[in-house]
């Protein structure tokens, strides 16, 4: 037994020393390659996103070698950028999303990246959301989302309904469904608050598009802009039993398998959706419809800019970096990273068709009508984090519609005197 | 045994353990002074660090989510635990029997524990879905049992959490208690046999005095583990419904990463680190005392 | 004698319901795995209208998706790289510190099991930034010999493992091997190690179940795709939006496979030691 040990020890150790050798033997290879200049990339898209334009670009600029350092989006991503800034090893290239953009514009972490030939032909939100207070554009994100309501067209016509154009039309709508049997939402535990975040956009935003920057400075609170939405929110979904209890234990995947499978009429719908709906039930007959505003003219829809990609201020090697992203960002950089990565284009000049059940709201995305909180919000995250949890407690039933309202202000206060 | 520490003798042992010790010190402790460090600062992992005393401290308590997240913390690092050692016992025991299937049983009560948290708990949540298509409640519904609201209420959701985590430790757990009772020496067992003692008395006065120290290793190990649980309850209720499974790495993580608090973050660790220390200590020193005088 | 004749049967009958419970207690256990498998063997629609059934036919389009985006071979040998080497490291690190601390009574070695103990106490997040600035330091950074490096401080999990079960070797063995004239470290290899083989072999099975599962080290420290592990790659299904799931659930059976296999010549190795070690002077 002991042999058997012994030879298993010996085994092991050559394995060991073997391997190493090969370890080091690679090694050995890239440091006499000299001439090239690496980049540094912290990616949010993994590499067989990234492959066909990486590619490209090689071929054009032979001597620049793009060293792609993937993290998982979004809390891995935004955990790994933090310790690598932290320990001041931050890449050439890196990603800027809402989550860090703060981050990255307070601290000065990018180059400003007007010059690049395209931001000319990138969309308002798109520049908006990533100048900082200077007018630099700190990062360029080619595309977006936006995000409404899907309505089952089939499930709707058998029960007699049109597709409602209106506020009173759709509310109206929902009661007959109910009536009839049919359940008109499908929410998961995660997006109970979008319809609360569609009345802030028609009842609030769509008045004053400064809103959130007026309480960021602290002449406004969340109270003056969110309680008329909030109690329009409990009144139409949650006194109604459309969002109840239940739904607390769905995922977002499972609700949207309830909806494509024709068990709800309405669910939570956005522009990464139409390629798992066309998976989950192919001939579904649907449309992206905008949030209502209770004055039965005002729309609005959920969205944002998507990521950027932006350069750090501390390269070495800025020159180079700017040929990347000066490839990355021209019209066909887009198109091949678009074609993995099936953003909504955000570029005007590209050839790109939307996906046909997106059409419709397609026009406010272009036109810039779209809102994310945690885009135009200074603590994004932290409020974020109380919009899901007490629109989950709302729900259940352990809080009271203004408590959230109570707590964002609270949140927002504390945050601001620990800065 | 307790005399003098003559320096000759103890060398060779001393060598036995500086390997240990030394990469333990590099990289386990080092690391975890530094942090603390900055409990005193006001760093949010961007700015210059500056020295604000024991502020951080002080919000640690005035919490009202971190009071909840200490509360439900606490729940569950009593009750897994408790389920888990209990189940495991017995478990290991059935699994040393001379069973045709041993192997196979084994192999698959020990396989809770090998996919990440992140696939289990993705797994988990879809079964434990509280329509009436969810898995579960599909196989409850044959016997007559209406739909439960699995994840949907906090009380529910916590007992899903610790269901779960029991379901994924009982037989990593077993695994401990199963290599104990297989280094049992047989004699023990033959002579208890021939003074006529059945097999739940020998269970009782042979086998469990002698699981002790496993006992000592694997509550020890739950007991930490619990406390400073965090992908479970991540990848299966996302800390929800509200924060009713929220546990109190997830505020430190929400502190330290989201909200950039850094120094708040780590002042919360520093004082969890002691909640858990004294807790631990605790139970080594009683448990460590019983396996002394099982012995 | 006739007695014992139905005594037997009755043993026999008694210890096959206890069989068939225990299987069917398994087969509770085993569900959510089989929901996995037969999840992956089917198309996203199959899977919305039926969770549990067989799938009608079989669906491989997700294996082949995720073989195809994994860099399987390659992140294979790493991770196999990686669990060999810690393997060995925390077993030599952890069993020696665990017999010194065991065989010694003085109170300085008591001291040096509760220093041990610190590490337990801290969840592995409010370390991540002093660990990474000093792995950067220490040039460790991105290469696979640093997270080699690196396990050797969590070497105090075997530490503990080993030192519950050191006083299951009588000390009587030590005795006599230095009365023979031996060395503490070849009485301990030579005499203590391999009769401790259960506790090897479970500490194996922990370690490399750990180690081939482990996600946040390799996605600190490593960052070229060439040192890529198999965790790492299945975390490429996870999407801003949405996750692949059906993607990442194939790639986590494609990745539990080589650990099945493991573990089953891990058990025979541990029935093996028992047998031909059990026969203890």
């Amino acid at each position: 037994m002991m042999k058997k040990a012994k030879k298993l020890f010996q085994l092991f150790f050559i394995f060991m020393l073997i391997s190493t050798t090969f370890m080091f033997s690679g090694c050995k290879k890239n440091s006499t390659e000299k001439q090239t200049i690496t980049l540094g990339f912290l990616s949010w898209y993994n590499e067989t996103t990234m492959d066909p334009v990486l590619k490209a670009f090689k071929k054009k600029n032979p001597n620049i070698k793009i060293d792609l350092q993937y993290a998982p989006p979004i809390q891995n991503y935004i955990q790994k950028f933090q310790v690598l800034y932290s320990s001041n090893s931050l890449p050439d290239i890196f990603v800027t999303s809402a989550e860090n953009k703060n981050d990255v514009m307070n601290n000065k972490m990018a180059k400003d990246l007007t010059s690049l030939p395209n931001v000319a032909n990138l969309s308002e939100a798109n520049k908006k959301t990533y100048t900082d207070d200077n007018g630099k554009l700190i990062a360029f994100a080619p595309d977006g989302w936006f995000a409404g309501i899907f309505v089952n067209k089939t499930l709707l016509r058998e029960k007699g309904l049109n597709v409602p154009a209106n506020y009173s039309e759709y509310i109206a709508a929902m009661r007959t469904l109910k009536s009839k049997g049919i359940e008109p939402w499908a929410f998961s535990s995660t997006n109970l608050y979008d319809p609360l975040q569609g009345y802030v956009e028609t009842e609030t935003i769509s008045k004053d598009a400064d809103y959130d920057k007026k309480v960021d400075s602290g002449k406004l609170k969340y109270k003056d802009g969110w309680t008329v939405p909030i109690q329009k929110w409990y009144d139409d979904y949650v006194k109604t039993g459309y969002a109840n209890k239940a739904d607390l234990g769905i995922t977002g995947d499972q609700a949207m398998q309830e909806w494509a499978t024709g068990k709800a009429a309405f669910t939570v719908g956005a522009t990464w959706n139409p390629v798992s709906v066309a998976k989950l039930n192919p001939k579904l007959d649907y449309t992206l419809l905008p949030w209502f505003g209770t004055d039965n003219k005002t729309t609005y829809l959920t969205g944002a800019a998507g990521v950027g990609w932006s350069i750090n201020s501390k390269t070495t090697h800025s020159d180079e970096a700017m040929t990347f992203l000066k490839y990355l960002t021209s019209n066909e950089g887009i198109q091949l990273f678009e074609g993995k990565a099936n953003g909504v284009v955000a570029v005007k000049g590209i050839d790109y068709t939307i996906d046909a059940h997106l059409k419709d709201c397609y026009p406010y995305f272009t036109s810039g009508k779209i809102y994310l909180p945690a885009v135009s919000w200074k603590y994004s995250d932290a409020l974020g984090d109380i919009l899901l949890k007490y629109s989950q407690n709302i729900v259940g039933g352990s809080a009271k519609p203004e408590d959230l309202i109570t707590a964002m202000d609270k949140k927002w206060t504390d945050l601001e005197a620990a800065s | 045994m307790k005399g003098k520490f003559c320096l000759k003798v103890e060398f060779p042992y001393l060598l036995f353990i500086l390997p240990t010790f030394v990469a333990y010190t590099i990289f386990s402790i080092y690391p975890l002074f530094n942090s603390f460090l900055y409990a005193f600062t006001n760093w949010n992992g961007f700015n210059v660090p500056k020295f604000v005393g024991i502020k951080n401290f002080r919000t640690t308590f005035s919490d009202p989510v971190m009071i909840q997240a200490l509360s439900n913390t606490i729940i569950y690092s009593i009750s897994v635990p408790i389920l888990v050692t209990l189940f495991a016992i017995p478990l290991a025991v059935i699994l040393n029997s001379g069973m045709k299937t041993r192997n196979l049983q084994r192999a698959i009560f020990f396989f809770p524990s090998v996919p990440s948290a992140l696939i289990m708990g993705y797994i988990w949540s879809y079964m434990l879905n509280s329509s009436s298509t969810g898995v579960i409640n599909q196989i409850l519904s044959f016997f007559g049992v209406k739909p439960i609201l699995w994840l949907a209420t906090p009380r529910l959701a916590m007992l899903s959490l610790i269901i779960v985590s029991v379901w994924g430790s009982t037989g990593w757990h077993a695994c401990i208690y199963l290599a104990n009772i297989q280094s049992i020496p047989r004699e023990y067992y033959e002579a208890a046999t021939i003074d006529g003692a059945t097999g739940f008395k020998r269970f009782r006065y042979i086998t469990f005095p002698m699981l002790a120290p496993s006992m000592t290793i694997s509550v020890m190990l739950l007991l930490t583990g619990s406390l400073k649980v965090f992908d479970l309850p991540f990848s299966l209720t996302s800390g929800g419904p509200g924060y009713a499974t929220t546990m109190v790495t997830q505020i430190i993580i929400a502190r330290g990463v989201t909200e950039k608090l850094y120094g708040q973050a780590t002042a919360m660790s520093t004082v969890f680190f002691f909640i858990i220390f004294v807790i631990t200590a605790l139970q080594i020193i009683i448990m460590k005392k019983r396996e002394e005088n099982l012995q | 004698m006739t007695g014992s004749w139905t005594c037997g049967h009755r043993k026999n009958i008694l210890k096959a319901i206890g069989e068939i419970l225990m299987l069917a207690l398994c087969s509770v256990i085993i569900l959510p795995f089989y929901y996995l498998v037969v999840s992956t063997l089917k198309t996203q629609q199959e899977v919305a209208l039926n969770a549990l059934a067989l799938p009608q036919k079989i669906y491989l389009d997700n294996f082949v998706n995720a073989f195809h985006n994994m860099e399987f071979a390659h992140a294979f040998l790493n991770t196999l790289l990686i669990t060999g080497c810690t393997l060995v490291i925390v077993v030599v690190f952890g069993s020696m510190s665990a017999y010194a601390i065991n065989r010694r009574r003085h109170k300085f070695y008591k001291g040096i099991m509760i220093y041990f103990l610190l590490g337990f106490m801290v969840p592995v997040q409010t370390t991540m930034v002093p660990l990474f600035i000093l792995m950067q330091r220490l040039g460790l950074i991105n290469r696979l010999y640093g997270i080699i490096i690196l396990s050797s401080g969590s070497s105090t999990f075997a530490f503990f493992l080993y030192q519950g079960f050191m006083s299951t070797v009588p000390v009587e063995l030590d005795e006599s091997a230095h009365i023979d004239g031996a060395s503490v470290f070849r009485t301990y290899w030579m005499i203590i190690f391999p009769l401790l083989k259960p506790i090897t072999v479970t500490m194996a099975i922990f370690h490399v179940m750990g180690t081939w599962n482990d996600f946040l080290t390799p996605f600190l420290f490593l960052s070229s795709r060439e040192n890529s592990t198999l965790m790492l790659e299945m975390y490429r299904g996870v999407g801003e939006f949405v996750n692949d799931w059906p993607t990442m659930m194939s790639s986590m059976i494609i990745i539990i496979a080589p650990l099945v296999i493991f573990y089953i010549f891990a058990q025979r190795f541990i029935i093996e030691g028992l047998t031909s070690g059990a026969v203890k002077g």
